[in-house]
């Protein structure tokens, strides 16, 4: 470990995210996953010679607000160009991209230590068609080709695996929260290459870096960055020398392996896309845009905690998950205590969605009216916790009101007067409890509370209980 | 200028073979075409920063509504691939006979 003191890790990230349009980048052909190879393909996306691509608004507006999202300038003027390279997954033998004027420029995102990793870039392109290797034959589907991407390009301001991991956590909620992408990296909808290299600390010049291409899973991202780290520092105190190339993560053997030479901008010979006319767009439609998106989650976590006195680990949870935090806040309109809806949601609807997907999808309905009732009988003191979980869980099943489950019996609270009485038969029938309570065990008055709660099967506030027996024994 | 060692990296990135004898010629005539496109880069550059820089003219913004349109069939897509396999184009492994 003593040569790893020796370096920095300098490291810069270009991730690609797949835009959730319901057509491809310059065509009407659709952008559904999956289906049958080369179906959502037509002679505009495989490349056929003497066909106009004409390019999709939606895609251009997606760009812009994930700009915005990111705290990027917007370029009122922009423009495709042509990137050339021969692929048998490039039909065209150019991808069309953005080079000199992206739509989306000086942006950051701010990490929990308050450090702002700075964003060059936001650029539109097209996704290349996908390649099935068998027994060295290859064999081609271009139904991904051409669906709209784009590419958050960042500064080399990363200096350790932690920082690119919380960077890429936030970048894929603040880009899902403004829906513009699923961000689903299992579906490979959003993908990541690393640029990593090393220095000696205290050195200004950055060492060679090296580009781990195509990565799609957070954990495999943090073992590849560890893996690549160290050795380009062995490598260093070897003598020898990083290559500048392009490597692949392997992740069944947790190691690097060299892919292509790495192509520099000017071996890809962009020019301006001719079939493309420029992008021109105005103040006024980039503030429309502004106006359009919702709140970022990470102010909203901020809200949650202020505005509903929930707790910041309550509230990071649930921000996490924008249809739920829309159901959390639909639920406790009028509400006095917001915290009973943050547990019901933690404890008892989030354990019915046990994957990322279902709770981001928010896969169980169940109508914020209803919950908005059940955490009303809460406040109301009608109900206590555990019965209101009971109850909640039959929501859950049936997505009824609660009332549908409850009688008036069940709902009618004991008034003070009855209260009184219960506190005097509880003090009468634990004298041992009171005596304890008197010579300082504390846990002895629960004693005396939950008697009371038995015997009116939880339907009183336990605060006034508590008080009304500690009068009586004090 | 384009030096020797920037066509020998061009080359290998295309898989050209140049020996000795043509590297000279080929550098030579590779900085000419980049002299020419040299030559355009000294027409007045235009400031795009602002909206009003773009001429009311300018052919801007030719954009398509998204709307999914019926995509070719698997079999028209590949009507004229003479290569195709299993509903996929197909590429054989180097020198395997299709």
């Amino acid at each position: 470990m003593v040569i790893y003191m020796k370096y920095e890790l300098v490291a810069g990230l270009e991730t690609h995210i797949e835009l959730s349009t319901k057509t491809k980048l310059f065509c009407g052909c659709t952008t559904e996953f999956g289906g049958e190879q080369n179906a959502h393909c037509c002679p505009i996306c495989i490349g056929l010679p003497g066909t106009l691509p004409k390019i999709n608004g939606a895609a251009i507006d997606y760009t812009i607000m994930a700009g915005l999202a990111t705290n990027c300038e917007i370029s009122l003027y922009s423009r495709m160009d042509r990137k050339n390279y021969v692929y048998p997954d490039l039909p065209k033998a150019y991808q069309v991209s953005q080079f000199d004027f992206p739509l989306c420029k000086n942006g950051f995102i701010e990490l929990s230590s308050g450090k702002k990793i700075r964003i060059n870039r936001i650029h539109l392109e097209e996704d290349a068609g996908k390649l099935v290797h068998k027994n060295g034959d290859v064999y081609v589907d271009y139904n991904r080709g051409c669906i709209p991407l784009i590419e958050v390009v960042t500064e080399p301001d990363f200096r350790s695996a932690d920082e690119i991991l919380e960077y890429i956590e936030k970048l894929r909620l603040t880009i899902k929260n403004i829906g513009v992408s699923d961000c689903k990296m299992q579906e490979g909808s959003m993908r990541c290459d690393v640029n990593i290299s090393v220095r000696p600390f205290g050195a200004e010049k950055f060492g060679t870096r090296t580009e781990i291409k195509n990565m799609n899973s957070i954990t495999f991202i943090g073992k590849a960055i560890e893996y690549e780290y160290a050795r380009q520092c062995e490598l260093l105190d070897e003598g020898g020398k990083v290559v500048q190339e392009t490597l692949h993560y392997i992740e069944s053997e947790n190691i690097t392996t060299s892919a292509r030479d790495k192509e520099d901008a000017q071996d890809y010979r962009y020019f301006p896309e001719p079939d493309i006319v420029p992008i021109v767009t105005t103040a006024k439609r980039v503030e429309e845009l502004r106006q359009s998106l919702p709140e970022n989650p990470f102010v909203r976590m901020v809200r949650f905690e202020s505005d509903y006195g929930i707790a910041a680990e309550d509230a990071k949870i649930i921000v996490r998950y924008k249809l739920i935090a829309d159901f959390f806040e639909d639920s406790v309109k009028n509400i006095k205590s917001p915290r009973n809806a943050a547990n019901l949601i933690i404890s008892s609807l989030f354990r019915r969605m046990p994957t990322e997907t279902e709770k981001e999808d928010f896969s169980y309905r169940i109508d914020a009216a209803h919950f908005n009732e059940l955490l009303t009988l809460l406040d109301e003191g009608k109900l206590s916790a555990n019965q209101a979980k009971t109850l909640f869980e039959k929501m859950l099943d049936e997505n009824k009101s609660p009332h549908a489950y409850l009688t008036e019996a069940d709902l009618t609270a004991p008034d003070d007067g009855e209260i009184e009485k219960l506190c005097r038969d509880a003090v009468d029938n634990n004298q041992k409890s009171v005596e304890d309570y008197k010579a300082g065990k504390d846990k002895a008055l629960q004693v005396l509370v939950g008697y009371v709660m038995k015997a009116t099967k939880g339907k009183c506030d336990g605060a006034l209980v508590k008080e009304t027996i500690l009068k009586m024994i004090s | 200028m384009v030096t020797k060692e920037e066509v020998l990296k061009i080359a290998k990135l295309a898989s050209l073979e140049i020996d000795e004898s043509e590297l000279e010629e080929a550098t030579a005539g590779m900085s000419e075409i980049i002299e020419f496109a040299n030559k355009i880069n000294e027409a007045a550059e235009f400031n795009f920063g602002a909206e009003a820089d773009v001429p009311d003219d300018a052919l801007v913004n030719a954009i398509r509504a998204d709307e999914v349109v019926e995509s070719f069939t698997n079999e028209e897509i590949l009507k004229n691939c003479k290569t195709a396999r299993d509903g996929f184009f197909y590429i054989a492994k180097s020198g395997r006979k299709i």
